[in-house]
C-alpha cells in the first residue's frame, strides 16, 4: 500500500456547499488536514460540506473522532456534513460509529451534488 | 444582571454540546460578565482554556491580581482564575459551576459512547476478517485485507505481514520498521516494545509468518502500545493464522483434485495404448496383464504382428506416475515405428536408446525386453537392462536371456546383442517386470527371479496356467500386501504351426 499519506483538495461547489476530496490514510494527521480544509471552506461561507473519500481505504479511530467533531461544528450552525465514495469497510465503520446517523452518505459525488441542489430548490 | 448570553451557553451545554470552543466561550462570558481583564480555566487533566487567547501561560504566571475559584473534585475538578475582578457575582459563578459540571458529564458520556462503539467496531473487524478472508486463497489479498483492519483498529502508522521465511513483507502499510534480522527474531519469540509489536503466526506445526505493527497514534503524535492493543493484535494474528491455514489447505485440496483428475486422464490414455486384446496368430497362445501400483505406471507392453512374426516388447521406466508413464508410452511408440523397418533387434534397441538419451531427465531410464518369434518357432530376443527373459521348456528347465547392455536412456552409445533360440511345442516365453521379482514378504525378502523360474517351470495349463500360477504365487508370498511397483507379465506359449 502506498496510501499512508493523504492528499486533500477543496472546492466551493456553490455558496453553501463545499467539497473536500480526501485520498489517503485518515488518521490524526490526515484527519486534521480534513478539519483544516473544512474550517477553510466554512470560512468561505460554506454551511454544508461534502467529503469525497474516493482513494481513502483506511480510517482509524482518531480520524473518526475528528470527523465527528467536524460534523458537530457544522450541526451547531445548522449545516450538514455528507460523504460519498465510501469503501464497504469505511461505510460499515461509519455505521457502527454512528457517523451516518447525522451525516448523509451518497454513493458518488454526482448523486450527492444533485441531492444538495434538489434540497436547495425545494 | 444581564446574563442572556451566559444562560444561552449553559443551555447549549445542558443540551449536550461538548465542543472545546464551548468551554472557551463559557470562560469568555464569565470574564466579561464579571468585568475581569482576563481568565484561565484549567481542567484536572491539565487542559487549559484562556481568554483572551493572547494570554500565554508565561504572562499568566507573571501577572499579579488573580482571583481563584475551584469547583468539583478529582477528575471533575476545575480551577477558574480571573484577573482583577470588577464585580464578584455569585449567580454567574453558580451558572458557571453548573455549566462546567454538565460539560464534564456530557464529555464523559460522549467518550463512553465512543468507546462502546469502538468495541463494536473491533468485533465487526474480527468478524469481517473471518468472513472476508475465509474466501480468499491468495496470500497477497489476504495480507492487504488484514493490514487494512489492523491499521484502522490499532491506529498505527506502520504495519506489515511477513509470510514463511521471506524477508520482504507480503502486505504492508507505511514504512517497515524491522530489519530482516529482527523479523527472523520475531518469528522465534516475537518483539514487544513500546513502539513496535511483532507477533509470530503460530500454527499447529509451524510458524507461518509474522505480523508487525508500529507507532501507535495518539491525538497529538504517538503513544506506547497498551495491553488492549496487544489483546486485539493477538486476536487478529489468530484470525489470520486460521485463514492462512485454511487457504493453504484449500490450495492443496484443489491441487490434489487437479492431479487426481490428470492421473485419471493419463491412466485412461495409457490404458488405451496397451493392446486391448492379444493378436490372433497361428502357433501361439498369449496371456498379458499389467497392474500399475499407481494410476499411471512406468510399465508398458506391446504385442505386434509383423509379416507373420509375433513381436512382444516390455518396458519398465524408473520411477512411477505421469512422468514415467509418458516415457513408457514414448518407448512403445518407438517400437511401433521401428518394427516395420525390419531392424535387427540389437539395432532397434540401440535406436531406442539413442532416442531416449537426452529426451529424459538425468535420473530417468527404461529397461526394455523384446522378442520376435517367427512362424517357424525361431526366437530372437534382446534385453536392455531388464529382468531376464525366461524360456520355460516343455521338457523341463528354464533358459534365460540376460541383459546385454545398459537400460535405455543412460548412455547415448549403447551396444546390445540379440539372442537366438529355437522353440519347441509347449515352451513358454515369459517377459515380466520387477514388480514381481521385487515383491516382498513380511520379512522384506524379495520374490526374486529364481522363484519366478520355479513357478513357471512346473506350471500346468500353458500360458494361462503359468500366468495364474505366477500371480497366485506372488500374492501368497506377499500375503496380499499391495505391490510397491508396477507389475507386467506377458507369457507366450509356442504351440507350433
Amino acid at each position: 500500500m502506498s496510501d499512508a499519506q493523504i492528499n486533500i483538495s477543496t472546492n466551493v461547489l456553490d455558496e453553501n456547499l463545499g467539497l473536500i476530496s480526501a485520498a489517503g490514510y485518515i488518521n490524526n494527521e490526515g484527519g486534521q488536514a480534513v478539519a483544516d480544509a473544512a474550517e477553510e471552506l466554512v470560512g468561505k461561507g460554506c454551511s454544508s460540506l461534502l467529503i469525497d473519500l474516493e482513494g481513502t481505504r483506511i480510517i482509524n479511530s482518531i480520524g473518526v473522532s475528528i470527523l465527528l467533531e467536524i460534523m458537530e461544528k457544522l450541526m451547531d450552525n445548522d449545516g450538514v456534513l455528507a460523504f460519498c465514495n465510501l469503501t464497504p469497510t469505511i461505510a460499515k465503520t461509519f455505521e457502527i460509529m454512528g457517523l451516518d446517523q447525522y451525516a448523509r452518505v451518497f454513493p458518488d459525488r454526482e448523486v450527492a451534488v444533485n441531492a444538495f441542489a434538489s434540497d436547495a430548490t425545494s | 444582571m444581564p446574563l442572556p448570553e451566559f444562560l444561552e451557553l449553559t443551555y447549549q451545554v445542558l443540551k449536550g454540546q461538548t465542543s472545546a470552543t464551548l468551554a472557551e466561550e463559557l470562560l469568555r462570558e464569565t470574564v466579561e460578565t464579571t468585568g475581569s481583564r482576563a481568565g484561565a480555566l484549567r481542567q484536572a487533566s491539565g487542559e487549559t482554556f484562556r481568554w483572551p487567547r493572547t494570554l500565554s501561560e508565561q504572562v499568566e504566571e507573571a501577572t499579579e491580581g488573580w482571583s481563584e475559584f475551584t469547583f468539583g473534585s478529582g477528575d471533575d475538578h476545575w480551577r477558574l482564575r480571573l484577573l482583577q475582578v470588577d464585580h464578584f457575582d455569585e449567580t454567574t459563578l453558580t451558572l458557571m459551576r453548573m455549566a462546567l459540571k454538565a460539560w464534564q458529564v456530557n464529555s464523559e458520556l460522549k467518550r463512553a459512547r465512543f468507546d462502546e462503539r469502538f468495541h463494536l467496531w473491533e468485533l465487526e473487524a474480527i468478524r469481517s476478517i473471518a468472513t472476508s478472508i475465509g474466501g480468499l486463497d491468495d496470500p497477497t489479498e489476504l495480507a492487504e485485507e488484514l493490514i487494512a483492519h489492523v491499521v484502522a483498529l490499532l491506529g498505527v502508522r506502520s504495519a506489515q505481514l511477513y509470510l514463511d521465511d521471506d524477508d520482504a513483507p507480503v502486505g504492508r502499510f507505511g514504512e517497515p520498521v524491522l530489519n530482516p534480522d529482527e523479523v527472523r527474531a520475531a518469528r522465534r519469540e516475537g518483539i514487544y516494545r513500546d513502539d513496535v509489536i511483532a507477533l509470530p503466526l503460530v500454527a499447529e506445526t509451524d510458524v507461518l509468518g509474522v505480523v508487525v505493527v508500529a507507532h501507535k497514534e495518539a491525538r497529538a503524535g504517538t503513544e506506547p502500545f497498551a495491553s488492549q492493543d496487544m489483546r486485539l493484535l493477538e486476536l487478529f494474528a489468530l484470525q489470520v493464522t486460521v485463514a492462512l491455514e485454511y487457504a493453504r489447505l484449500s490450495r492443496e485440496s484443489l491441487e490434489r483434485d487437479r492431479l487426481q483428475r490428470e492421473l485419471e486422464v493419463a491412466a485412461a490414455i495409457q490404458g488405451h495404448l496397451l493392446p486391448q486384446s492379444a493378436p490372433r496368430l497361428e502357433g501361439v497362445r498369449i496371456e498379458a496383464r499389467s497392474t500399475p501400483s499407481r494410476h499411471v505406471g512406468g510399465d508398458t507392453y506391446d504385442l505386434l504382428v509383423h509379416e507373420s512374426d509375433l513381436v512382444v516388447a516390455v518396458t519398465d521406466v524408473s520411477g512411477k506416475g505421469v512422468g514415467a508413464g509418458l516415457i513408457a508410452s514414448g518407448v512403445q511408440a518407438g517400437v511401433r515405428l521401428l518394427v516395420p523397418e525390419d531392424y535387427r533387434l540389437e539395432d532397434l534397441a540401440a535406436r531406442l536408446n539413442s532416442f531416449l538419451c537426452g529426451a529424459t531427465e538425468d535420473n530417468r531410464f527404461a529397461t526394455f525386453a523384446m522378442v520376435r518369434i517367427t512362424p517357424e518357432g525361431e526366437l530372437f530376443a534382446v534385453n536392455a537392462g531388464h529382468c531376464p527373459i525366461l524360456i520355460a521348456r516343455q521338457k523341463g528347465g528354464v533358459e534365460r536371456v540376460d541383459s546385454s547392455g545398459l537400460p535405455l536412456g543412460i548412455l547415448p552409445i549403447g551396444g546390445y546383442q540379440t539372442a537366438h533360440l529355437t522353440l519347441e511345442i509347449g515352451d513358454l516365453v515369459v517377459l515380466y517386470t520387477d514388480g514381481f521379482t521385487e515383491a516382498e514378504d513380511s520379512d522384506e525378502q524379495e520374490f526374486g527371479v529364481e522363484r519366478v523360474c520355479d513357478v513357471i517351470d512346473g506350471a500346468a495349463g500353458g500360458a494361462a496356467g503359468a500366468t495364474a500360477a505366477l500371480f497366485s504365487a506372488v500374492e501368497e508370498f506377499t500375503q496380499g500386501r499391495p505391490l510397491h511397483d508396477d507389475a507386467t507379465l506377458v507369457v507366450v506359449e509356442w504351440v507350433g504351426r
